[in-house]
């Protein structure tokens, strides 16, 4: 037996404190539920998440420094151990090269952003993941850029390869992203191909779901899924992924219809801000006036490429 | 003036309210992370019932729901509750072994972690109660005793080795 319980034992005091406590949780709880986003409570707690993108942001810190320390370790122990200069320079060079590699990566993954930029036709800044949620049960992510920035609450938000999610809250440095992953997300939709549109959920699975199409609309496997555009939320005309699956089930005629993102969170370190985008027609008709113009050109090109193969065989001709 | 061992127990208490924040958020594994706050109270609540009563669950609970989302109020209910019923249930069937302890703290764990997903839902998070409960309360517990069977024997090996309020720890045996 607990020596301590034994000897002190719960005193009234101590039991009304507890009941006292639990009341106050449930009271705080009901008025949480009952206020609106900008209550009291909702407030607090927003005040409160900045502190915590803080301390998250330095969490992120602390995992680089780890990470260097344990490489200064390693780079210490192997000139103690061989005190041989050839080892010192070889040791300066796979630091270099490990810096290369580190500078290339991040190259590219700005390179796949910008790419990104310019395929959808978006216009917005690049923001560093600073932080990820410390709740299980919510899938978000925090950025280096706020409202001071022009970040507002909506913004969707782009990985390097597709919509990731869309901003749930913003402080002056700092921006809240909800993931398309998350259970309580969701993205109207439509599929590229037939242009029927639906909605995307997110579920406690991580896994994102098709749903609300137009009754007997069966997607393909591989079909894409844009942004609609449809009640605002989203920018129109993003990729978010493609269909992986179709269950189809006696209770839904369009049945499970699973998508797969194009882009997970988890592996990103950088996303876009989509401040604004062209509307899909418009990319899709500057797309088909590019092709159209590149074309004649292709046929110039070609034509005037006969006349040079005709000068010359004409000229070995002459001679 | 606070004694030492309750200046232990808040120290403790910010700790884990950090590693919550800088550390959980990179041990996500399937949609799972372990909760430090929860683990560190159970801990506190088999370990050292009496140092600060409810007051320092609900204080944790309130800190949790206000920096890392969710219903203010949730978490605080959740923790004060089942540490206070956890200790008050160990007193009773504490026989001295190791897994006396360590089940009174799993079954708090889990209860909190299910008391938690239940607000949750009740808050209108998009899942059913089954669903919830076989891919987060689950695996989000699991997490948690994992941790906190290796916290908690690290802990009470450090106070035997230390010798500093020996009667306070549970033999272990």
């Amino acid at each position: 037996m607990n020596p301590l319980l034994q000897q002190n034992g719960p005193s009234p005091a101590r039991n009304a404190v507890f009941v006292a406590l639990l009341v106050v949780s449930l009271v705080a709880v009901t008025v949480y539920g009952r206020e609106g986003s900008t209550g009291p409570l909702h407030s607090v707690q927003h005040i409160f998440s900045v502190a915590s993108a803080q301390v998250n942001s330095v969490g992120a810190g602390i995992g680089s420094a780890a990470e260097s320390a344990g490489e200064g370790i390693a780079d210490a122990t192997a000139s103690d151990s061989t005190l041989s200069a050839l080892r010192e320079q070889n040791e300066q060079l796979r630091q270099m090269l490990s810096n290369a590699e580190e500078y290339q990566k991040e190259a590219e993954r700005l390179q796949g952003l910008l790419d990104m930029k310019q395929a959808s036709g978006v216009t917005g800044p690049v923001a560093h993941i600073i932080g990820r949620s410390a709740n299980a049960w919510d899938q978000s992510i925090t950025i280096d850029l706020g409202s001071d920035d022009g970040v507002q609450s909506g913004m969707t938000i782009l990985g390097s390869t597709g919509v990731i999610g869309q901003v749930s809250s913003t402080t002056a440095k700092t921006s809240t992203v909800r993931l398309l992953t998350d259970a309580n997300s969701g993205a109207a939709v439509m599929i590229q191909s037939s242009r029927k549109t639906g909605i995307v959920r997110g579920s406690i699975t991580g896994v994102l779901y098709l749903e609300d199409l137009d009754e007997g609309v069966i997607p393909e496997v591989g079909d894409v899924i844009v942004t609609s555009g449809l009640g605002g939320s989203y920018q129109r005309g993003l990729i978010v992924g493609a269909v992986v699956s179709v269950n189809k089930t006696a209770s839904n005629s369009t049945g499970s219809i699973v998508v797969s993102p194009n882009d997970s969170a988890a592996l990103l370190e950088e996303v876009i801000v989509v401040f604004s985008a062209s509307d899909i027609d418009a990319v899709e008709k500057q797309a088909a006036e590019e092709a159209a113009r590149a074309q004649p050109e292709a046929e110039g090109e070609s034509e005037e490429a006969g006349y040079e193969d005709e000068e010359r065989s004409y000229e070995e001709g002459g001679e | 003036m606070l004694s030492p061992d309750r200046v232990a127990v808040i120290v403790g208490a910010v700790l884990a309210v950090l590693l919550q924040l800088v550390l959980a958020p990179y041990l996500r594994l399937f949609g799972a992370m372990p909760n430090f706050v929860i683990v560190y109270t159970m801990i506190v609540a088999v370990s050292r019932p009496q140092a600060f009563g409810p007051a320092m669950p609900f204080v944790l609970g309130l800190v949790f729901d206000l920096a890392c989302g969710g219903p203010v109020g949730a978490m605080a209910f959740s923790l004060t509750l089942f540490s206070y019923l956890a200790s008050k249930v160990f007193s009773v069937v504490d026989n001295d072994t190791l897994f006396m302890p360590i089940a009174v703290m799993g079954l708090g764990m889990l209860l909190t972690e299910l008391s938690y997903g239940i607000f949750l839902l009740l808050f209108g998070y998009a899942a059913d109660l089954v669903a919830a409960i076989g891919y987060r309360v689950l695996p989000c517990f699991v997490f948690d005793l994992v941790i906190g069977v290796i916290l908690y024997l690290l802990t009470t090996r450090l106070f035997r080795q230390s010798g500093a309020g020996h009667h306070d720890v549970i033999s272990l045996r």
